[in-house]
């Protein structure tokens, strides 16, 4: 057991739609958990960290430090470190990739990312989309209410769809005039989420601009787990993507890094 | 200030040039500038007479290669070659006192409150070739008195028959001689009466134009030839011109490769003489610079353009509010 | 049709309403700062007068003539006895006036303009006549969207090439042109003294703003004074507002602030009070803007009035050409050197980034924030384009982009 391994962070990710909470030991995840974004989000955190230490089997005294990031970042005080998220989502997916990543998209609640990282997880460069939702999870959650689909079942639903048809919109409001005029027409519920799928993988093409990418993208964010979306813009930028497992966590996670030494890679 | 240095520099050199023979002072015959010989008691002679000399001449040494006088004759290119490296446009901005008498009429049309004539770009880049041809002319004519038989009345061809300021500098030492017409021949009274007519067409141009003349100064041709060797150097940073547009409004020599130079640091161009005029009006700090080697003579700054272009202010004009 | 002027009449008092709550919670903010001292106070006064045109008026104590961007030579209004006011203006609340009547992604600084003349319409002095260089669409559309007395106005014909022979030229004549309007509609003359006078009292203010513009290299002014130095300017006649910002330097001086963070420079479409929101941000996110080519901050005062002569021509094409060359406006076809501005800041001073401003609907910056991504980037020189407009809606999303650009 190396020095390190004794050592225990928290990560705290307060987003639009989800409070994220990592524990990290030994640089890695050890425990994580969401939950919805709710009033009070800095109780919730709390309350998230001591489910994770009592699931550890740790006490608070045991945690050394606590770093938090997203956009509530600022409601909760007396954090070890306070880290925007899209440094944090750099540092983590460089971390988690073994410093393999180059470019990282990240598709959230409120906003699509797609961040240029160095080897050591330094941020080069960032595109970020501006306060229109379009390509989101919310638009993915309106999609869904009108669907009357839950958000879950896009991945499997739209993976199985052969033939999507095309959309056009990407925001949320037009998305849903054609929606629903599509399920007039009777067309198959998975055709259609496939077709939103490539709706929003267009938005992220185009957000990322094909030219300066490097291999090694990585998707991550809540919508990573999605496969139908994951293929969509596999498509779309031609290339292949890497998705981790809990790709949800990466910015917490990350954040909590920011508190470590850097690694050797 | 530059322009008041630069004022105060021409007009001594221009007395020196003109009057310091007569006590005794001579800077020789190889000067880079229209110091002309034709005026009695010059303190220094333009090169361009030693160029078409027949005893100093270029065509002298090619013919008598090894001998004194041959010699001779590339002592003088030597002297002048030596000359125009150590100061380079400085010879045309500072010294020329042909050019100073040129601003002395820009001087009075200003007084007089009468607008520039302005010439167009193109018609501006058309009389470029001229000086090169007058330089040809020449070179080329004395070869052909020396070596193909033309008559000796065509020598000293550009002084003769060209040369604004054989006719005109005499004037500052009370001769009007070189204003007469030539009778003897048909060539002299050809080159009496162009020499005349173009030095009262120049009296006119330089008087409507700042630095006429210069458009057309072979002596600019000779000296630019020599600039990459020259210590003088006359540099833009390009990469932080703000594309203003003073320094090319400002010019006597209405240049605009200065403003319009983006790439390459050398800005000393063909028709530049180095007056720094610019320079001065340059409100980015340090894009133009003149440097003799490595030192800095004078550079542009915000700073000195307001000091060049501000009034002192005068105490009292300027009511405050309270 | 009563009924409608009514509605109207109600519409407007409500604006007028929004209006004065938006400027005076600006200026609260203002002197709510740590920074805040009595000698800015002159200066967030004059930033509350666009509302009030006839105490403009009456502070000015000449005619007012309106004109659109900077183009038009500032010396040439006052040595003719006349105030040139910039139209232009950063209040949200007034764009509510005009937003109907108009495309919804049309320039919001054009929608606050129009909405502010609107808002004037009933209670207040109109303008002796209107300046309207003709520089980007919306801007050149303004008559019509107004529907402004065409007697009253006077296009500028603006060349989009500047370093051409024709394009020099023709803007030559235009201030000709501009001179025989003013004096027809003014009934004045203009005389070669008053115009070298004016020319000498602006390079004076120009002077001064060039000090002020060093102190903020130097870190030791934060952007939103400056800015408000800047906005400010012309807002009050010229000579004690440069009494003033005298007092500002010394002021500055002697009480530097100490510069917070990582220096950047802010570039691309304008920002006027009240709504200092992206400077703020910035500020927010731990950074300090050292330099600006905006064209209601620095880019006010670019290049400097130095005449060849001083007959009445040559101060005329010195004037001419320094609005004109000088001005890195995107609206320009050869605006290459618009990049040399920033690279001039970056190799003196400590700034680490550029990020550039597009108002949504201002598609001259837009376009033009591309092609300058391209060049800095490919010099290693960090970009962030942040486009938005007189809403706080975005402040979040923008905040986070601004705090990432911070750590790059
Ligand atoms: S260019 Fe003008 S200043 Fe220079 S030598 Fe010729 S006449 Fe004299
Ligand atoms: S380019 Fe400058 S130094 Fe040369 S002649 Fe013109 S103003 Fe003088
Ligand atoms: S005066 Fe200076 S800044 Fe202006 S165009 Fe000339 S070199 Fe560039």
């Amino acid at each position: 057991m190396t020095k390190d391994e004794f050592v225990l962070t928290a990560g705290i990710d307060l987003g639009s739609t989800a409070i994220k909470v990592v524990l990290v030991q030994g640089g890695r995840m050890a425990w994580q958990k969401a939950v919805p974004t709710a009033p009070g989000q800095a109780g919730i955190a709390q309350k998230l960290i001591g489910e994770g230490l009592a699931a550890l089997g740790q006490t608070s005294d045991r945690l050394t430090a606590t770093a938090v990031t997203g956009y509530g970042k600022g409601l909760i005080h007396g954090a070890g470190r306070v880290i925007d998220e899209v440094s944090a989502n750099a540092l983590g997916i460089c971390r988690l990739s073994d410093g393999r990543a180059r470019t990282v998209i990240n598709i959230g609640g409120q906003d699509v990312k797609v961040i240029r990282l160095s080897a050591t997880g330094k941020l080069i460069d960032f595109k970020m989309n501006d306060k229109c939702a379009a390509g989101t999870g919310r638009f993915f959650e309106a999609a869904g209410r009108i669907l009357d689909t839950p958000v879950e079942r896009f991945g499997p639903m739209g993976e199985a769809a052969v033939d999507p048809v095309h959309i056009n919109n990407t925001c949320a409001v037009f998305a849903e005039s054609e929606i629903v005029s599509l399920m007039a027409a009777g067309v198959a519920t998975e055709r259609i989420i496939q077709g939103l799928h490539h709706s929003v993988a267009r938005r992220v093409a185009s957000l990322a601009g094909h030219r300066d990418l490097e291999d090694d993208i990585y998707l991550d964010g809540g919508a990573a787990n999605n496969r139908g979306l994951v293929a969509a813009i596999e498509d779309e930028l031609c290339r292949d993507l890497h998705v981790l497992s809990h790709p949800q966590f990466t910015v917490a996670f990350g954040a909590a890094s920011a508190m470590e030494r850097p690694p050797t890679y | 200030m530059v322009f008041k240095l630069r004022l105060i520099v021409q007009h001594l050199f221009f007395v020196l040039l003109t009057y310091g023979g007569r006590f005794g002072f001579h800077m020789g015959f190889a000067l880079p500038c229209f110091s002309c010989p034709f005026v009695m008691g010059c303190g220094g002679s333009c090169y361009l007479l030693s160029l078409q000399g027949n005893w100093w001449g270029l065509q002298m040494a090619l013919a008598n290669w090894g001998t004194v006088m041959g010699l001779q004759a590339l002592y003088y290119l030597g002297l002048f070659v030596l000359l125009t490296l150590a100061l380079n446009k400085f010879w045309c901005g500072w010294i020329c006192p042909f050019g100073t008498l040129q601003d002395w009429f820009t001087y009075l049309r200003r007084r007089l409150g009468i607008r520039e004539a302005q010439l167009s770009w193109s018609a501006r880049d058309r009389l470029k070739p001229v000086k090169y041809i007058l330089l040809a002319y020449m070179i080329v004519v004395p070869l052909l008195i020396a070596h193909a038989g033309l008559h000796y009345d065509f020598h000293l061809p550009f002084c003769r028959s060209i040369c604004p300021a054989k006719p005109l500098m005499p004037l500052f030492a009370g001769s009007t001689r070189h204003l007469a017409l030539d009778f003897t021949n048909t060539v002299t009274l050809v080159f009496s009466i162009l020499s005349v007519a173009i030095a009262g067409g120049m009296l006119v141009g330089m008087f409507f134009k700042e630095r006429f003349f210069c458009l057309f100064c072979p002596m600019l041709v000779l000296i630019h030839l020599l600039r990459k060797i020259s210590p003088v150097r006359f540099e833009k940073e390009v990469g932080a011109c703000l594309g203003c547009g003073n320094c090319r409004r400002n010019c006597p020599m209405d240049i605009r490769d200065v403003h319009e130079q983006k790439t390459d640091k050398a800005v000393l161009s063909e028709d530049c003489m180095l007056c720094m005029t610019c320079t001065e009006s340059c409100p980015a700090d340090g894009v133009l610079s003149v440097r003799f080697f490595k030192w800095r003579l004078f550079s542009s700054s915000r700073d000195y353009v307001a000091r060049r272009f501000i009034k002192p202010h005068k105490a009292g004009s300027v009511k405050v509010k309270v | 049709m009563d009924d409608n002027n009514k509605r109207r009449a109600r519409l407007r008092s409500r604006v007028r309403q929004e209006v004065q709550t938006e400027y005076e919670s600006a200026r609260r903010l203002m002197e709510a700062r740590d920074d805040y001292d009595p000698v800015w106070a002159y200066f967030l006064d004059l930033l509350m007068r666009p509302m009030d045109r006839n105490g403009l008026q009456a502070a000015v104590g000449r005619p007012v003539v309106e004109h659109l961007c900077n183009q038009a030579p500032y010396e040439l209004f006052h040595a003719m006895g006349v105030h040139p006011l910039r139209m232009a203006s950063g209040c949200f609340a007034a764009g509510r006036l005009s937003a109907g009547d108009f495309p919804v992604l049309m320039c919001p600084m054009l929608k606050a303009i129009v909405g502010m003349q609107r808002l004037r319409e009933s209670s207040q002095t109109a303008p002796s006549a209107r300046v309207v260089p003709t520089t980007c669409d919306w801007v050149v559309q303004y008559q019509q969207m107004t529907d402004a007395d065409p007697e009253q106005t006077f296009f500028m014909e603006l060349p989009h090439l500047r370093e051409s022979e024709r394009g020099q030229q023709r803007w030559l004549e235009q201030a000709y042109e501009l001179v025989r309007f003013l004096e027809s509609r003014m009934g004045v003359k203009l005389k070669r003294k008053a115009l070298a006078s004016s020319v000498q009292i602006f390079m004076r203010a120009w002077q001064a703003i060039g000090r002020l513009i060093e102190q903020r290299r130097a870190g030791r002014l934060p952007a939103v004074w400056f800015m408000a130095v800047a906005n400010s300017f012309m807002l009050d006649p010229i000579e004690p507002w440069t009494e003033q910002l005298q007092r500002v330097l010394g002021h500055v001086d002697a009480h530097p602030s100490q510069a917070a963070g990582k220096g950047v420079f802010l570039a691309g479409s304008p920002i006027l009070f009240p709504n200092f929101k992206l400077p703020l941000l910035i500020e927010a996110a731990g950074m300090t803007v050292l330099g600006d080519d905006l064209c209601t901050s620095e880019r006010i005062w670019p290049g400097a009035v130095c005449p060849e002569e001083n007959s009445f021509h040559g101060l005329l094409r010195a004037l001419a050409e320094r609005y004109h060359m000088a001005c890195i406006c995107p609206t320009f076809a050869d605006n290459e050197r618009r990049i040399n501005t920033i690279l001039g800041v970056l190799q003196r001073y400590p700034v680490r980034g550029v990020v550039h401003h597009v108002l949504k609907g201002c598609h001259p910056f837009d376009i033009d924030s591309f092609r300058l991504e391209r060049q800095l980037k490919s010099a290693g020189i960090p970009f962030l384009r942040i486009e938005t407009d007189y809403v706080e809606e975005d402040n979040r999303n923008i905040a986070t982009r601004l705090e990432a650009f911070a750590e790059i």
